[in-house]
């Protein structure tokens, strides 16, 4: 078992290793496994050669070394070697035949008629259905505009039509699959199922690579998942068809199907909504349904993992099954194979997951050992288990490796097996008379602290100083327990089921949730530890409850259904008390912020947590070694060969340690990030230790999407950062101030600069006030003010998007107590790290022109200089002698002529324009859309006129620009 | 042998308490029967054909 271990972490070690180290050799790794093979034959060969013709297979497997060292060591080897092969040969999609090769020989604007298979059951995702298809064969769709003369007129009256060229040879495809997107308004959104074969017609998109620092890479995510293109089912966009509906095939998924949709149907009969949309969540994993805010709240509470199926349904499932059968008095040895077949029936039900399928292989795995071998002790077991789980699903998806949900998933059970029991162990000797009384009152203490003051949660040394609070209460707990011989209230009294439950909570959050968590998602729930001491107990009774009265309600007839509703008008009080639990935490206790830890520091934390939980183990076995060395070194005869081994073990060490600091990036003096936020615009300055934000992007609500914290914070979380210095907004737009509201809830603000008068008292002002202040170019507001009338209420959404981020900003300065200071031209800002200075608006007026008004910023360091437009280039014909090395715009510059001018005779290194399209219903009521679709057509010609390059963030995703002592180096995130 | 009888235990408990506090949930809750459930759910996962079960 432990040599099967061994070779399991190496062939994972080798995966590993082709990640880390990128080579692509991938037919060397191949030889080399050959080579090691070979070498590990060798010393078996001389060994049990003899025994193995003599069909002595047991007195091989009796001997005391069954497989030598030497060709142990090369078995590592030749296992880590196939495990970079496989990897790198999974990366492969360059040959003849592939789906992203044959893409590829084409423009993307090509439109494509693909006819392939649909290889799992829909799954729905907001307002649309997520279509896994294997495409099966591919022809390039041709269409010409034709024109047809109409026999009664004349050209005015000729029409045209598409004309499809079916000439284009058919591609048969072998490798790569297709994710179609079906919308809800399509009719096939109801008729398209698994195992149908379709045929698509449009043009085919990539997903988004990371187009922003911190960003996930979503196209990277969908290649680890096989996917290389996908395509939106949309009226007059693209096409689907059902063509066929294949009946053969697939049985056993097939029946998980069957299964799935009856127990769905009496779920939807027995529970309403939204706890029905819970319910089939946790128990079939259908995420589709549940209400965003929800997801939200479990995101923050840290219960999440409940949504995702994993280890602990499996394990919940098989607990049921094996009470069930346990309680009608049937032999283990005979039910078994049935949990077994169970559980992977219902992995298949909940999507085939990785967490689902790993849990399910381990619970089958430790089932049948208990049923058909001897005991091998529980955590020999679960680690075994756990290897077998990870070879089958890397074997057959190497890529998985990188991906969060199977590092996650592996994870808790290692932590479970290898950290709950000394968890266990510290806390009997920690919690004990005042100890326990302490460390209560400690962890109280705690709590009430961040949701009394929960702007604590922003102090930017929240987190290390709560890591030293946690070591120091540990410490004075178990020293007040040491010295104690009080005995009444103690861990040890607790229920042995409780003591495990709570080591394993410890366990899991050391050794997984926290430190991935932060690795990862950049963020910690506080409220988890606490959350989940309710959440954990509370899903297994649920999805108990829900399994069974599933399965009545689908297989047992006339009587069934009815008996499930019984049972799901108990669980909805269960589903109702765990969606209030989620929602109580997650308004009580702050969610904050984390730097993300880089993956060297994961793996320092990682061998420090190993040393403090081990060091009695990590003790013996040194000592063992050194001891064992010793006695080699005083042998004359070895020592030659010893010297070797060091020599070669320095060799790698320094090896490695060469490899990682090559790929450390030398940091610059002064780095500037144009972050790509869609419409907006949003620039990252570090330097000397400080970060500035100049503008802060937009929060549209009606979309529900807010890129304050989905491109800044992850930004800065990326880049460590634990304090925002300063941030200067440019103008009121709700584009430029919105974003900055959930940026505020995560990190504190020292000081914010801004263009337009800003009051700090919390008062919100009314839309009158609003008005009045500001200016915004809307010529039916203007007549009407003028004419006497009150502005009324806003009369768009841009309008109450505005008002409303403005009167957010001042509720949030007021708030967090963030000093703000009203710039005009000749302020200067020092205390960023650069040295700023403010060229325009040049005096503050009673309103606030939003479009002219907006600053200009000079930004120097050392002898460069950079420019900061808000988009406006009026007030660039007033500067004089002022000639920067790059140029950032807010917006596309008007007018164009100024710009140019001021451009052409800076003559810069680039120029980085944050531009992206409104969206319709942000412009709709206002008039500046026609402006803005105008001026984006015309502009690109122009740009292309320049003789500096000029960077869109539509285009290039976000631009970074770096300055290493005197010289410019720009980087963009999106190269194609 | 003791784990299968607690497990076994465990489960009769569940199920006992579970169809009383059903009970109790129904005869309190009006409005929670099969017909208002299936109206509420009829956004919710549209494909799966309601064929039976009306009170």
């Amino acid at each position: 078992m432990l040599t099967f271990i061994i070779l399991s972490l190496a062939f994972i070690g080798g995966m590993s290793f082709a990640v880390i180290t990128g080579i692509m050799a991938g037919g060397v790794f191949l030889l080399l496994t050959g080579v090691f093979l070979l070498c590990a034959i060798i010393p078996f060969w001389f060994k049990h050669g003899s025994t193995l013709f003599a069909g002595g297979l047991k007195a091989i497997r009796e001997d005391d070394e069954p497989i030598p060292a030497l060709s142990m060591l090369f078995l590592v080897l030749t296992l880590m070697m196939f495990g970079s092969y496989r990897y790198v040969s999974e990366l492969r999609n360059d040959y003849a035949g592939h789906f992203q090769t044959i893409c590829e020989k084409h423009d993307e604007s090509a439109t494509w008629r693909i006819r392939g298979r649909v290889i799992e059951e829909p799954k729905l995702r907001g307002d649309y259905l997520e279509v896994l298809v294997q495409p099966e064969t591919m022809r390039r769709v041709e269409r010409k505009r034709v024109r047809v003369q109409n026999d009664s007129g004349g050209k005015q009256s000729g029409g045209t039509y598409e004309s499809v060229d079916e000439t284009a040879s058919v591609e048969t495809v072998t490798g790569g699959l297709l994710m179609v997107q079906v919308f809800e308004d399509n009719e096939v959104f109801r008729e398209v199922d698994f195992n149908q074969t379709v045929e698509i017609e449009g043009q085919l998109g990539e997903a988004s690579e990371k187009r922003n620092p911190g960003a996930m890479d979503y196209r990277q995510y969908l290649r680890n998942r096989g996917i290389f293109r996908t395509v939106r089912i949309m009226p007059r966009r693209a096409a689907l068809k059902v063509v066929d509906q294949q009946s053969s095939g697939a049985i056993w998924y097939r029946f998980a199907l069957y299964v799935k949709n009856e127990v769905l149907g009496v779920i939807k009969q027995t529970m309403p909504f939204h706890e029905s949309s819970f319910l089939g969540g946790v128990l079939l994993g259908l995420k589709g349904g549940l209400p965003p805010k929800v997801s939200q709240e479990f995101r923050m509470t840290g219960v999440s993992h409940v949504l995702a199926v994993s280890g602990l349904h499996v394990t919940i499932i098989a607990g049921l099954l094996y009470g069930i059968f346990a309680m009608f008095k049937i032999p283990l040895r005979v039910f078994a194979p049935l949990i077994v077949f169970s559980l992977f029936t219902f992995a298949m039900i909940v999507g085939w997951p990785s967490s689902a399928v790993r849990a399910a292989l381990m619970n089958s795995l430790f089932i049948l050992s208990m049923a058909y071998l001897k005991d091998t002790g529980f955590k020999m077991s679960v680690l075994f288990s756990l290897c077998v789980a990870c070879d089958y699903i890397l074997l057959m998806s190497p890529l998985q490796l990188t991906e969060p949900s199977f590092v996650l998933s592996v994870m808790a059970i290692y932590a479970l097996a290898m950290f709950s029991e000394p968890s266990g162990a510290i806390l009997l000797r920690m919690l004990r008379g005042p100890g326990l009384a302490f460390a209560a009152l400690a962890t109280m203490g705690f709590f009430v602290a961040v949701i009394v003051k929960k702007s604590l949660v922003l102090h930017p040394y929240f987190f290390p100083l709560t890591f030293f609070y946690i070591i120091a209460t540990c410490y004075v707990s178990t020293k007040l327990s040491d010295r104690s011989t009080f005995q009444s209230f103690a861990f040890e009294m607790l229920p042995g089921w409780l003591k495990g439950f709570l080591a394993a909570q410890i366990a899991i959050f050391v050794a997984m949730m926290g430190p991935l968590s932060a690795f990862y998602f950049g963020q910690l729930s506080l409220a988890a530890p606490v959350a989940n001491l309710i959440a954990i107990p509370l899903i297994g009774v649920i999805v108990q409850i829900g399994l069974i009265a599933g399965l009545i309600g689908a297989f047992v007839p006339v009587i069934g259904i009815y008996i499930a509703l019984v049972l799901n008008a108990a669980n909805w009080l269960a589903v109702k008390f765990f969606l209030g639990m989620a929602s109580f935490f997650a308004a009580l206790i702050p969610f904050p912020r984390i730097s993300q830890p880089t993956f060297g520091e994961l793996v320092i934390y990682y061998l420090l947590l190993h040393a403090i939980y081990f060091w009695s183990e990590i003790r013996t076995w040194t000592l063992a070694i050194y001891g064992a060395v010793q006695e080699i070194w005083d042998d004359a005869e070895y020592r030659t060969s010893l010297s070797a081994l060091a020599v070669f073990i320095m060799i790698l060490i320094v090896s490695g340690a060469v490899f990682a600091f090559s790929g450390l990036e030398r940091r610059p003096d002064l780095r500037m990030t144009m972050l790509d936020v869609g419409f907006g615009s949003s620039l990252m300055i570090e330097a000397a230790g400080k970060v500035t934000l100049v503008d802060a992007a937009l929060n549209d609500t009606l979309a529900g999407v807010d890129r304050g914290e989905r491109v800044i914070q992850p930004a800065l979380s990326g880049k460590q950062v634990r304090e925002i210095d300063a941030v200067i907004l440019s103008s009121a737009l709700p584009e430029r101030i919105s974003g900055l509201n959930s940026v505020m809830s995560a990190y504190r603000v020292n000081k914010l600069y801004v263009a337009f008068p800003l009051a700090t008292d919390g008062v919100r002002v009314n839309f009158e006030e609003y008005v009045r202040l500001f200016a915004f170019g809307d010529i039916k507001m203007e007549r009407r003010l003028k004419s006497g009338q009150n502005a009324g209420f806003p009369p768009g959404y841009f309008w109450e998007l505005a008002y409303e981020s403005y009167n957010r900003l001042i509720e949030d300065v007021y708030r967090y107590k963030t000093p703000v200071q009203q710039i005009k031209a000749g302020d200067k800002i020092s205390d960023t790290g650069v040295d700023i200075e403010v060229l325009h608006p040049h005096a503050s007026k009673d309103t606030f022109q939003q479009y002219y008004d907006g600053l200009v910023l000079k930004i120097s360091y050392g002898s460069q200089n950079y420019a900061y437009l808000s988009g406006n280039a009026h007030p660039l014909a007033d500067i004089e002698n002022f000639k920067p090395d790059f140029i950032f715009i807010a917006d596309l510059p008007y007018p164009y002529e100024a710009f140019e001018k001021f451009a052409k005779s800076a003559n810069p290194a680039g120029i980085a324009i944050s531009f992206r399209f409104p969206a319709a219903w942000l412009m709709e009521n206002f008039h500046l859309s026609g402006t803005i679709s105008a001026r984006n057509r015309n502009y690109a010609p122009r740009f292309r006129q320049l003789s500096f390059p000029v960077y869109l963030t539509s285009e290039k995703g976000a631009i970074q620009v770096d300055q290493l002592r005197n010289t410019v180096y720009t980087k963009v995130f999106v190269k194609e | 042998m003791q784990e299968s009888n607690e497990a076994t235990r465990f489960l009769i408990v569940l199920l006992v308490v579970t169809l009383m506090t059903g009970a109790l949930v129904l005869v309190v809750k009006s409005d929670y029967r099969i017909n208002d459930n299936v109206l509420s759910n009829l956004e919710y996962y549209p494909h799966i054909k309601l064929d039976k079960g009306t009170d």
